[in-house]
């Protein structure tokens, strides 16, 4: 019987509990069957539940099963002259509508109104929060501008309430055990602080000697070929200090005594997990069901590849080091029953390998081992080897090693009272200058890992501590500005450029290649140049997905190439202020008429309002011929480029808020680039610009009818002079005459372009 | 004994086990066959101890929570305001079969006989006054199953 239909019976038969048996194997994973409304049937409607009435035989069995038992227990009781038995206690499950009656309270008020007319207490009770519509004095953030609204309405609305959307970036508040270590790093005496981490590591070694004897006893129990693994783990010094920094989620500990399971349910009410985030769950007869085709169809792709000895030697490797067993060949192996998946050919030599080694060191649990199996090819014999530790490319590994991150992520902070952060299996943090060797905070966590068996990657370790490179980004902290820099790895930049060199050379770019290039300009862009470049990245990823024919590198790819090439060889800085939120608000309208009029208004506290109005050049309006149109929309993107060479100096250093009435261009500029190439040019540079100004501009939309700009734009500058504006003389960029080439010919990336 | 019998399953389910059963009230089997007619008759041979056990599906159609639009909700189990006249017909008629399955359990009870009323599990049946207070008898609870079990 496929249907669900749970059933309630009150009875006071003392054997009727038998027939609440569970749901069995085969029927738990098939879908349930709803029994809600109608259907026709037989000529008329009838409900659904009337057409599954009747209950399943087995279930009449079952109940006259357990009324037989219980008629005989009353009989002999009336003989015996004893208390008849009914159910017991424990068998009552309680009404099932005790919960469902609570919950369906708040929905009486609904169904009344339905069926009676009555008004519902929503109704009566009016929740003012529920219109979403902004109240006067409502801080303006999104921007837009209701039915009707004039134009100085929204400048002096704008003025009071427009919330620049950077400024919310402080509010990111870090974890609190890191937040009260802030201020006991900077106030606390050196010698204090440094007595509390030599207190924590002499602690740290004792608890090693009790726990080792533990430790390998519990490693003596597992099977032969995990003992390695389990050898190098000291989870009994790890449940002692995660008790003593008391971290909140001791699943962990149990986990890793019982080790990882690498299928099941994935709990998502765990501190790293956005709240609200679904759990996952994967069960065993999922990945049960097809494992046998599943793995014929591995079998069948499986090839000898170029890089076949690389997989082999890492098998090897890890079978040495106890992540998985040595490799066997296939026929020596029973394959039936066991999960087959192919060894991904991942060359671990570079940030990888580091992640890899952090998984590993989690043990799967033994009752899935034959989940894990693994196979690759090499000389010609097609081998199987087992996972012992958590693998990668299974989401269950990064899941198991950020349980345990997070708590390694939190003694070092509680305990020793370290300024420590965490990206995966990354720990970096801020340190005292001149700390003697063996106190450093480095060495206090490269201790506390090795001694727990989750030791770090010595050759990666950085104690440099005005400068660090992290994820691939050379991070450098300038004291006396204030300032914290970003910018590329040298020697990330050094590989990349060689690529691009190649393209502007063979003018040629393999669908592979720009691929690459494409993902490591997209982390360029984010990580060291402000989001700038992003106009550049667009031809890689093009090529990558439709490659030109002959694999020939388009003309906006050697555009591209030469912006990055230059880039390589500047290495530009992303330099943030610690205090660049509190930078000066500039407020900006702009706006383009059809007839080719452009104005510019802008506002900040100590200049006032200043406006700028022109038109469109024919210089600009020439090069814009091919697009046969009216170029309204790149007339509204090219506003920017008039903003910031005629109001540079205004906006530099500050927090600028662009009001827009084109959607096209309001986009365009959001989104850092565009289709079009002309307006890609302009977008791409104006960010470029922006950025060297380390000016942080957001845009919003404004309506037509609402825009400071929009009369001025036509010639009428009649309501800004009475709002006291200034007018200036507009200007443009030098190379807008020619802006088809003028990438080829600019000795660097926007340096000399304005 | 199993009224308001439907397809009559347990009254098979007792036969195969040889547990004597009496003829099981249906309606549509037979006009003479209704509760709601012959309830004092039933109350009456409950309370002389001629019924051992006795089987009560009890119609659920007004009350289980699959159906939509409800005549019932948590609050106003026993029907809501303001219905039509024929859902207020199907609502009375819920009512009495409700009050006579209760009153027959409690015939039942006092004579230390055996019921069962069966209903959905999320049926407002089970919010109904004399319900609970039916059980908070001692030895009398709630077990709970489903048809995907058997």
């Amino acid at each position: 019987m496929v249907i669900m239909k749970p059933l309630a019976l009150l009875t006071n038969l003392p054997t009727l509990w038998q027939v609440d048996v569970p749901v069995p194997q085969e029927m738990q994973y098939k879908p349930p069957f709803v029994l809600r409304g109608q259907m026709e049937w037989q000529g008329e409607y009838r409900w659904l539940t009337f057409l599954f009435e009747a209950y399943p035989a087995l279930f009449g069995q079952a109940v006259g099963q357990a009324s037989r038992e219980a008629l005989d227990m009353r009989a002999q009781a009336t003989v015996q002259g004893t208390v008849v038995p009914m159910l017991h206690a424990q068998w009552d499950q309680g009404n099932p509508m005790a919960q469902a009656g609570l919950q369906e309270q708040w929905q009486l008020s609904d169904v009344q109104a339905v069926h009676n007319g009555i008004p519902s207490e929503d109704e009566l009770y009016l929740d003012d929060d529920c219109y979403n519509w902004p109240a006067v004095g409502e801080v303006m953030h999104c921007g837009g501008a209701w039915s009707g609204m004039l134009p100085q309405e929204h400048y002096e609305r704008a003025k009071e309430h427009c919330k620049h959307g950077g400024t919310n970036a402080w509010q990111i508040e870090p974890e609190p055990s890191l937040q009260a270590n802030i201020p006991y790093m900077s106030v606390t005496p050196k010698e204090q602080i440094l007595g509390q981490r030599a207190m924590f590591l002499e602690v740290l070694r004792e608890w090693q000697k009790e726990t080792l004897p533990i430790a390998k006893a519990w490693a003596a129990q597992v099977p032969p070929e995990c003992s390695k693994l389990y050898e190098t783990l000291n989870i009994p010094l790890l449940k002692k200090v995660f008790e003593a920094a008391q971290v909140e989620d001791m699943t962990i500990i149990h986990d890793l005594f019982y080790c990882f399971p690498v299928i099941g349910e994935m709990p998502h009410d765990v501190p790293f997990v956005r709240p609200g985030a679904w759990g996952m769950k994967l069960e065993e007869s999922e990945v049960m069901e097809n494992q046998e085709e599943l793995k014929q169809r591995v079998f069948a792709k499986l090839r000898e590849y170029e890089y076949s000895h690389d997989v082999k030697n890492e098998t090897v490797r890890d079978a040495e080091a106890g992540f998985m067993t040595m490799p066997q060949p296939v026929e020596t192996l029973n394959t039936s029953g066991k999960v087959c998946t192919r060894r991904l050919p991942v060359r671990e030599v570079t940030f990888k390998r580091d992640i890899s080694k952090a998984y590993r060191r989690c043990p799967n649990v033994w009752h899935h081992a034959h989940l894990t199996w693994t196979t690759y090819v090499f000389a010609g014999i097609q081998w199987v080897s087992r996972h012992i530790g958590s693998c990668f490319g299974n989401i269950p590994s990064v899941w198991n090693f950020h349980l345990l991150g997070q708590g390694a992520a939190l003694s070092p902070r509680r305990l020793p009272k370290l300024l420590i952060c965490r990206y995966v299996d990354d720990y970096f943090g801020v340190d005292l200058e001149d700390v003697p060797p063996g106190l450093r905070a480095g060495d206090v966590v490269d201790e506390f890992t090795t001694a727990v068996g989750y030791p770090t990657d010595l050759a990666k370790s950085n104690d440099e501590r005005k400068e660090m490179q992290v994820l691939g980004v050379q991070v450098e902290i300038l004291d006396e500005e204030q300032q914290i820099a970003f910018s590329i790895q040298e020697d990330k930049a050094v590989r990349w450029s060689a690529d691009v060199h190649k393209v502007l050379t063979e003018r040629l770019c393999p669908a592979g290649i720009a691929a690459k290039l494409a993902g490591r300009f997209s982390s360029v862009v984010t990580t060291s140049m402000n989001q700038c470049g992003r106009a550049y990245v667009r031809a890689y990823y093009a090529q990558a997905a439709a490659p030109m024919p002959r694999e020939e590198a388009s003309p906006w790819m050697l555009i591209s190439s030469w912006f990055w090439m230059q880039c390589s060889s500047e290495q530009p800085r992303s330099v943030v202020s610690v205090q660049w939120w509190h930078r000066p608000r500039t407020l900006v309208w702009t706006d383009a008429a059809g007839d080719g009029g452009l104005s510019v208004v802008i506002w900040r506290q100590d200049i006032g309002l200043r406006f700028t109005r022109t038109k469109l050049l024919a210089a600009i309006v020439q090069q814009l011929m091919a697009r046969e149109d009216n170029q309204i929309g790149v007339m509204e993107t090219i506003i920017g480029l008039l903003l910031l060479a005629t109001y540079g100096e205004v906006v530099r250093n500050s927090l600028c808020t662009m009001f827009v009435d084109n959607v096209g261009s309001m986009f365009a500029w959001i989104r850092g680039g565009s289709k079009a190439p002309e307006q890609n040019i302009f977008v791409g540079q104006g960010w470029l610009h922006f950025s060297m100004l380390n000016c942080y501009p957001e845009i919003l939309r404004v309506e037509s009818g609402a825009n400071l700009a929009d009369v001025p734009s036509r010639g009428d500058d009649t309501l800004l002079k009475l709002l006291g504006a200034q007018g200036d003389a507009p200007q443009w960029p030098s190379w807008i005459t020619d802006f088809w080439s003028h990438l080829w010919l600019a000795p660097g990336p926007g340096a000399a372009l304005f | 004994m199993e009224l308001m019998a439907g397809e009559c399953i347990i009254s098979c389910g007792w036969r195969l086990h040889r547990v004597p059963t009496a003829v099981p009230w249906e309606l549509k089997n037979s006009k003479h066959l209704d509760v709601l007619l012959y309830w004092r008759e039933l109350s009456d041979l409950a309370l002389q101890a001629y019924v051992c056990l006795a089987w009560l599906g009890t119609v659920c159609k007004t009350y289980t929570l699959a159906r939509l639009p409800r005549l019932r909700s948590a609050l106003m189990p026993w029907g809501l305001y303001g219905l039509r006249v024929d859902e207020q017909h199907k609502v009375s008629e819920g009512n009495c079969l409700a009050l006579f399955s209760v009153l027959l359990a409690a015939c039942l009870y006092q004579v230390q006989a055996y019921f069962i009323i069966e209903n959905p599990k999320l049926s407002l049946l089970w919010l109904l006054q004399p319900f609970m207070q039916l059980h908070m008898l001692q030895g009398v609870g709630f077990v709970e199953t489903t048809f995907r079990a058997h």
